[in-house]
């Protein structure tokens, strides 16, 4: 039996473990002994979750087979920021970037049901182009549902008419453009452990893990809830409106 | 239960059946629409209960599910027979092809077909079949990701549309019983490899429904509804485990009754009753510990509203409405929670051993480059004497001391004084003589080797003319 302070230093090894890209109960055996022990171990689970709370971690889904799978708090210590994701981006890049991260989520996860299976199950199979197609084609579909009106700064314009203001590719091998950035954000994903990366006939594919579900997990809830909140603030501004105009 | 509404049952139950073909009917009647690949002479439901064939084998098994490589290797030998001339290239896009179909590559999503059903009131309404036929899993998080039959598969492969499974396992296992006690040994082996595959589909169609039971805590009555359930659950597996056990004890004794031939079958057939055993033994150990689950998954559901739960759909809850704000607004709160798209990371250290040696190095010139130069010939300096005066005394007065017949060994011995220059200019000098370009010494060779760390060749002989 371990004493508090080694029982402290092998719950934040763990926590450690389970940031290391790549790394599985599988391949490491320390990191499956200790995933045991957080599994069986009542104590040692309480103490690993605080351990995580106070480097800002938050223990979203566990699994002895994958391990212990942490998204992190706002601007917590270990959160990723824009500039790991890639330096000196600007506005277009920036919000390009972001919308595709969601285009993918959805691409990969097409409804509820795909998003809820079980974690082992791993994605179908990915093309870079596909992902960036399924972006032009839910854009256009919108643009067409939206009459276009007047805008007087990039900033206001909707996500979809930003997204289709950048080419969908690019001959001339740039960077701006949707089959790149889909290209770099899935490359940036399989260094970070959470999707698979393989050959067929050639071709680059790529496939989403078990980690990539938790991941859009937290971002879809979290995001429906602040598009929840937006929805509310408007609806309660619109009926400030209507009752000045009554009054 | 009356007449009329059993058959009514039993219809809705085949008719669902049916639907679960849809998928293997349709890749038959549209293989035309794939001519870079030679599915024309290939009976496309034979490769794909051959394919269905390899996942359930492998399903029984330690690893749960065929990796891709078992499945090519075991259809390879079946395609090259309808097809001979079929190159490795091709027999492997055609495997992936039937994978990709059976997993519903196209669609990236579960099969969704429709059929009719028939309500208490005697009204026939169209439904949904939605379901899996096999899919990809990482099952030990080894980053070798194996194909899964779904039980939906698992009931086509064995040809038992709408059956209640529970009493097909037990009539698989009185047919078993049956034909080892009549010594029927190839069928008593194929009836203990259906049991096997029927065990397979138990495991996860009642995984299945756990998980439906999961995510869906909130809306059943778990007392009620699913423990008695759960209850019937671990009776029939108790049952099995026991008749497995007595199967394979009646085989084990069968075997001193029979010849060399039948006792190879009866192993098959003991073997295939032991993975079963094990099979049942780790369903039901997820049967005794559903409870907790259960209770886990209440409390971890209890804290998210129930508009919630259990996930949004990404495409029509979340991209779409997002990519209708504005962008400066998305900008500004992506910028704030760019942690909800990628995990936590730990920050890479700078390595300074990997700065010191690759960082730091010194700065390239950067001058431009002079132009060379070419001086006159009569201003070269002599070129620095590759030997010194003192090193060719040396060599000359330890020839001089030895006799006029001598060897080269001889002379590099008088030179063996650490001095490295005069050893190699001994060496030299007895090559350039070798040449025939001194006339007053003879060299020749009579096959004896040098033996120094430094020097390797010929000892050679040199005799020296006496001085005019």
């Amino acid at each position: 039996m371990l004493d508090a302070p080694s029982q402290a230093a092998v719950a934040a090894r763990l926590l450690l473990l389970a940031m290391t890209p790549r790394v599985t109960p599988a391949n490491n055996a320390e990191y499956g002994e200790l995933l045991q022990r957080y599994t069986g171990d009542t104590g040692f689970r309480d103490l690993v979750k605080a351990i995580a709370r106070g480097m800002e971690l938050q223990i979203y889904g566990d699994s002895t087979v994958h391990g212990l799978m942490l998204v992190s708090q706002p601007n917590g210590f270990f959160a990723p920021t824009l500039d790991s994701f890639r330096r000196n981006m600007s506005f277009r890049e920036r919000v390009a970037y972001g919308l595709l991260h969601f285009v993918l989520a959805a691409y990969v996860y097409p409804n509820e049901d795909r998003l809820n299976d079980e974690d082992d199950v791993l994605s179908h199979k990915i093309r870079t182009a596909d992902v960036a197609r399924h972006a032009v084609e839910i854009c256009e579909s919108l643009r067409a549902m939206h009459q276009s009106g007047e805008v007087f700064s990039e900033q206001c314009v909707e996500g979809f008419n930003h997204m289709l203001s950048l080419p969908e590719t690019d001959s001339s091998g740039g960077r701006q453009n949707l089959v790149a950035m889909t290209r770099y954000m899935l490359e940036k994903y399989a260094r970070e452990g959470l999707f698979q990366e393989f050959e067929e006939a050639g071709e680059t594919l790529f496939r989403a893990r078990p980690q990539f579900r938790i991941q859009v997990r937290f971002m879809i809830r979290e995001t429906e809830s602040r598009l929840f909140r937006l929805m509310q603030e408007f609806e309660a501004k619109h009926n400030g409106a209507m009752a000045k105009e009554a009054n | 239960m009356s007449e009329t509404s059993y058959l009514r049952e039993t219809l809705n139950r085949r008719a669902k059946s049916l639907a679960h073909l849809r998928p293997i009917f349709d890749m038959e009647a549209n293989k035309g629409r794939y001519p870079e690949l030679p599915l024309a002479k290939l009976d496309l439901f034979r490769f794909a209960s051959a394919v269905l064939d390899v996942i359930v084998t492998e399903m029984g098994g330690f690893h749960r599910g065929a990796t891709y490589e078992q499945i090519l290797s075991a259809l390879a030998p079946q395609l090259l027979q309808a097809l001979p001339n079929l190159d490795a290239t091709k027999v492997d896009r055609v495997t992936s092809f039937l994978l990709d179909q059976l997993t519903n590559e196209r669609e990236r999503d579960a099969f969704r077909v429709r059929y009719q059903t028939s309500t208490p009131e005697v009204r026939l309404e169209w439904a949904l079949a939605i379901f899996k036929l096999v899919e990809l899993r990482d099952l030990e998080g080894d980053g070798q990701p194996r194909y899964v039959a779904s039980a939906e598969a698992i009931n086509i492969y064995l040809e038992s549309l709408g059956v209640e499974l529970e009493a097909q396992q037990a009539a698989d296992e009185a047919a078993l019983q049956h034909f080892i006690r009549h010594g029927k040994l190839d069928e008593a082996a194929l009836a203990a490899r259906t049991a096997l595959a029927r065990t397979v589909e138990y495991t996860e169609h009642f995984r299945k429904a756990l998980r439906m039971v999961e995510r869906s805590v909130e809306s059943l009555n778990w007392v009620a509804e699913v423990l008695p359930k759960l209850d019937q659950a671990r009776n029939h597996i108790e049952e099995r485990i026991h008749a497995e056990d007595d199967l394979a004890a009646e085989a084990e004794r069968k075997m001193s009754e029979t010849d060399q031939a039948g006792r190879e079958k009866l192993v098959f057939v003991k073997e295939q009753l032991e993975i079963a055993a094990r099979k049942h033994n780790e369903l039901l150990t997820l049967v005794m510990s559903s409870n907790r689950i259960f209770l886990d998954e209440h409390a971890r559901q209890s804290f998210h509203p129930v508009s919630l739960a259990p996930f949004p759909n990404p495409q029509t809850a979340v991209l779409k409405p997002l990519l209708q704000r504005p962008a400066g607004e998305t900008d500004q709160w992506l910028v704030a929670n760019w942690h909800l798209l990628h995990p936590p990371a730990i920050e890479a250290l700078p390595d300074f051993s990997q700065m010191v040696t690759k960082l730091w190095q010194e700065r390239r010139a950067t001058e431009t480059v002079q132009p060379i130069i070419a001086p006159e010939l009569e201003n070269i300096e002599e070129p620095v004497p590759s030997f010194t005066t003192e090193v060719k005394i040396r060599v000359e007065d330890a020839l001089e001391s030895l006799p006029p017949e001598t060897r080269l060994s001889d002379w590099l011995n008088e030179l063996n004084d650490g001095n490295n220059d005069a050893r190699h200019l001994a060496v030299l000098l007895a090559g350039q003589w070798y040449e025939g370009l001194e006339d007053g010494v003879v060299i020749s060779a009579d096959g004896r080797q040098l033996e120094y760390s430094d020097v390797y060749g010929d000892d050679l002989l040199i005799s020296r003319k006496p001085h005019a």
